[in-house]
């Protein structure tokens, strides 16, 4: 922890002064880990009550090094793991998928392979939340906001925060049973 | 074991921290905004990144993506058919394994101002600066995307790159799932493709794949089987390693080998002096391919690549043994603000071995020969946001003509979040290949005895290298339009105004006749910089989402050609006349989902006549009709896992010529194509 908060510290002093704006994927990495906080799991999906919460970026790697200020945080006792790659073989290891805009192409097979599994599926793929993703993110007037799609984090057995849905913009009809 | 991943990870990242520091002290980590609510994240501005990775609507260039789902529901089973899409490019089916491909016009078997790359690797091969697209037998699947950028690209790719560059995209090994595919049809025989991927380790996939094709022949002028059926089969594999979030590794490579059934019709000395040659094309090569990235930060980049590709090509017509050994390193970083730089240098070795055939020898008969480039660019916000200045060039040197430098000029300039003006001026140009330095062809024979031919003996024409041959030349003047009509309706225009000088012609040189062996007199027509003038045209795409389920996407490209000899030269024979290209092409595609296991793509295409094609030998026909294709495809999927398709191409039309090619010319016929497809991924 204390080589952490070297790292922080470090990192806190390289900042350039006065800058308050930020780089996009550094404020979308910040999202991803808040919304870990207003995300209810279901039962039995952490085996252990300090397992980690595994983050999982599928597609070309937007973030650069934006990520590494996750690694190691705690979400509910649970420590934030973060895998640079989308783990196909067992999707089930992931909490959270995060799906890059180079999956544009096949973020739709990619999200029906996903569908009814317990993950929340987030991207900033344009229109995502309206294709059957949970939460897409879009920028309006340079800053980042998102949408979220009830109907699909209902499919996924997740239990989203009203805090949260409160912030969003709802798309998606939320009593279509099978889109 | 938990205690001891997480030291190792701690490790990492420790190490991570200290060679952040070490390489750019100025980035170390990004801030953490972790700690931040939600709505303070809400209210936070954003600033772009260097924008390596570039938003389609922020490029300054015409580009068109054609994506994996493009592919897999336009119903095509080869690349070239998959670039009919996209607008501005010239695609014509020539035999069973030939295509011409082309972007705004030039287009040929030989066509030689287009750069192909395949993840970076320059597929173009240096025999004639044109593509072999019938070895581009990669599984379709493995495709992420192609990129189609109509326009010279020389100042990032360096020269060659013309009219336009292709880059083809292949996904990256972790999360492609295992495959197996069969199609079945008249035309494609049997196409089958396996993939099998995995996990290695804590960071690495791979995946392996092979593929077999057996296609049939098309039809000859007179509606036989023109018998040039022909099999491939490839396999290859690609290894993606990225042992912190700083470094990724990828070692990806391919080997293939066929037999192509192909029809040439070659000359002869004696009666009827000319032969139609039934000839099989033995082919072999593959390439291996490595890269490494390493990110200093979220704003700075290194990409270092090198690949070695190898081609053993033999028919009637050619033999050679190929191989290329590329270097190659690109560094972006965000120099402040307002300027975003990309700097990279290449070095290229070329070693070939042509052996002599019945119509040709290459002199010299070897080479080995080397390339070196640099290029540079910076990307200036002018006025964030709104207006955007790129400025590039490349210098390179080749053993042909020296020194090339490749300058151009773009600007970027957003009237509003959804409209987006731009406009480019550049220049390149196209170094001259092998054939064009080294070749002698025996073209055709003019009968004796004949108007064309008063003599007693026959005429033999050839084609003869020119050592003297130098660069053709480019400048292009681009405008474009990019606008956001509404959340589901985009449209894309692009016009240009291509400015070409010392293009190739052919000059028969009747001053160098000699009378060989008492028996025939033979003509070189020898390559020279000879032509002059300019295209122009423009293009619009079109992608509506008219419904949730149902997507429409059009394109229109228009062409024209007006080139002529440049002073001091007459009579030479043009590569390229107005009338051997299509002035309008029509692209319009609906996808439909039926239900959410069913789909159903309709795909309509106009190719314009050809009414003045420049074949360098009398034939049977230079002139080719237009023609619609109709193609459709139904798609099943009756389990997450399993894919059924039935597909058609060119559905109503009667079996039609698309092309001639340019020497040798067989003209044969495309044919009505049914095939039905399964794919079981698992």
């Amino acid at each position: 922890m204390r080589r952490w908060l070297v790292c922080l510290i470090i990192a806190l002093l390289m900042r350039p002064l006065g800058a308050e704006v930020y780089s996009e994927y550094v404020l979308k990495a910040a999202y991803l880990y808040n919304f870990t906080k207003f995300v209810e799991w279901p039962q039995g999906v952490f085996p252990a009550a300090n397992s980690p919460l595994v983050i999982c970026i599928a597609g070309a790697d937007s973030f650069g090094d934006a990520l590494t200020t996750l690694d190691g945080k705690m979400v509910e006792g649970h420590p934030v793991e973060v895998r640079l790659f989308f783990l196909a073989a067992r999707p089930d290891q992931c909490h959270v998928v995060f799906i890059g805009r180079s999956e544009q192409g096949q973020f739709k097979a990619m999200l029906a392979k996903l569908a009814r599994l317990p993950i929340l599926t987030v991207s900033d793929i344009s229109n995502f939340s309206q294709a059957g993703g949970i939460i897409g993110f879009f920028e309006a007037e340079k800053r980042i906001r998102f949408s979220i799609n009830i109907a699909a984090a209902e499919q996924a057995n997740l239990k989203l925060s009203s805090q949260l849905l409160k912030l969003a913009v709802i798309v998606g009809d939320p009593r279509r049973a099978d889109p | 074991m938990v205690a001891i991943k997480l030291r190792i990870t701690l490790k990492q990242v420790l190490l991570i921290c200290l060679m952040g520091m070490a390489v750019n002290p100025a980035k170390a980590a990004s801030p953490d905004l972790t700690q931040l609510s939600i709505e303070e994240l809400m209210n936070m501005e954003v600033v772009s990144p260097a924008k390596q990775a570039q938003r389609l609507t922020d490029a300054a260039s015409a580009v068109f993506v054609i994506t994996q789902d493009d592919i897999r529901r336009s119903g095509v089973t080869n690349i070239p058919a998959a670039l009919r899409l996209a607008p501005g490019v010239q695609v014509a089916q020539i035999d069973s394994n030939r295509w011409a491909v082309s972007i705004r016009g030039f287009n040929g078997r030989f066509s030689n101002k287009l750069l192909v790359l395949v993840d970076g690797r320059s597929i173009y091969t240096p025999t004639f600066a044109g593509v072999y697209w019938e070895f581009q037998n990669f599984l379709l699947e493995d495709i992420e995307r192609i990129e189609v950028i109509r326009g010279p690209g020389a100042s990032l790719w360096g020269a060659n790159a013309v009219n336009g560059v292709i880059n083809i995209l292949t996904r990256r090994a972790a999360g492609t799932e295992d495959l197996v595919s069969v199609t079945a049809g008249n035309e494609e025989k049997l196409i089958v493709g396996v993939r099998f991927s995995d996990q290695w380790g804590e960071d690495a996939h791979y995946r392996l794949y092979g593929k077999y094709i057996n296609r049939d022949g098309l039809l000859d002028l007179q509606g036989r089987d023109a018998e040039d059926e022909w099999y491939l089969s490839s396999g290859g594999f690609r290894l993606d390693w990225t042992p912190s979030g700083r470094d990724s590794f990828s070692l990806q490579g391919d080997v293939y080998g066929g037999s192509l059934q192909q029809n040439t019709i070659v000359p002869a000395l004696t009666p009827p002096y000319q032969q139609q040659a039934h000839d099989t094309t033995g082919d072999s090569g593959g390439d291996l391919q490595g890269n490494w990235r390493h990110v200093f930060s979220s704003t700075s980049n290194l990409d270092v690549k090198f690949y070695y590709q190898w081609e053993r090509y033999s028919n009637a017509l050619l033999g050679v043994d190929l191989d290329t050994f590329d270097l190659d390193l690109q560094h972006t970083f965000a120099l402040n603000e307002r300027h975003a730089l990309l700097w990279g240098l290449e070095y290229r070795h070329h070693r070939d071995r042509y052996s002599a055939t019945e119509v040709s020898t290459m002199v010299p008969a070897a080479l080995d020969y080397d390339l070196f480039s640099a290029f540079l660019q910076d990307k200036i916000d002018l006025i964030p946001e709104v207006l955007e200045v790129t400025l590039g060039a490349s210098l390179e040197h080749n053993d042909f003509t020296g020194w090339e430098f490749q300058p151009n000029a773009r600007l970027l300039w957003e009237i509003h979040p959804q409209h987006r003006l731009w406009a480019a001026v550049s220049r390149a140009v196209r170094t001259p290949s092998r054939v064009d330095d080294s070749i002698r062809l025996n073209l055709f024979t003019l009968p004796p005895q004949t108007p064309e031919n008063p003599l007693p003996v026959p005429i033999l024409l050839t084609f003869q290298g020119n050592p003297a041959f130098g660069s053709e030349k480019l400048t292009a003047y681009e405008i474009g339009y990019r606008a956001l009509l509404s959340e589901q309706l985009s449209l894309d225009v692009a016009t240009f105004y291509n400015d070409y000088d010392d293009l190739r012609a052919i000059d028969i040189r009747s001053d160098l006749a000699t009378v060989v062996e008492n028996s025939y007199v033979q003509v070189p027509g020898l390559f020279v910089n000879a032509s002059q003038g300019h295209t122009y045209g423009f293009e619009v795409a079109v992608n509506w989402q008219a419904a949730e389920t149902w997507r429409l996407q059009g394109a229109y490209s228009y062409l024209r050609a007006h080139l002529r000899n440049q002073p001091g030269f007459s009579g030479v024979l043009p590569v390229v006349r107005d009338g051997s290209q299509p002035r309008h092409q029509l692209s319009l595609r609906s996808s439909f989902d039926i239900r959410h296991d069913l789909e159903f793509d309709l795909w309509l295409y106009y190719g314009d006549e050809l009414s003045d094609l420049v074949v360098v030998e009398p034939t049977l026909i230079s002139a080719v009709d237009d023609y619609v294709s109709v193609n459709a495809r139904l798609g099943w999927r009756p389990r997450p896992d399993l894919e059924l398709s039935l597909a058609g191409a060119n559905l109503l039309g009667p079996p039609h010529v698309e092309f001639v090619q340019e020497i040798y010319p067989f003209p044969e016929q495309v044919e009505r194509r049914i095939y039905g497809q399964m794919k079981w991924s698992f």
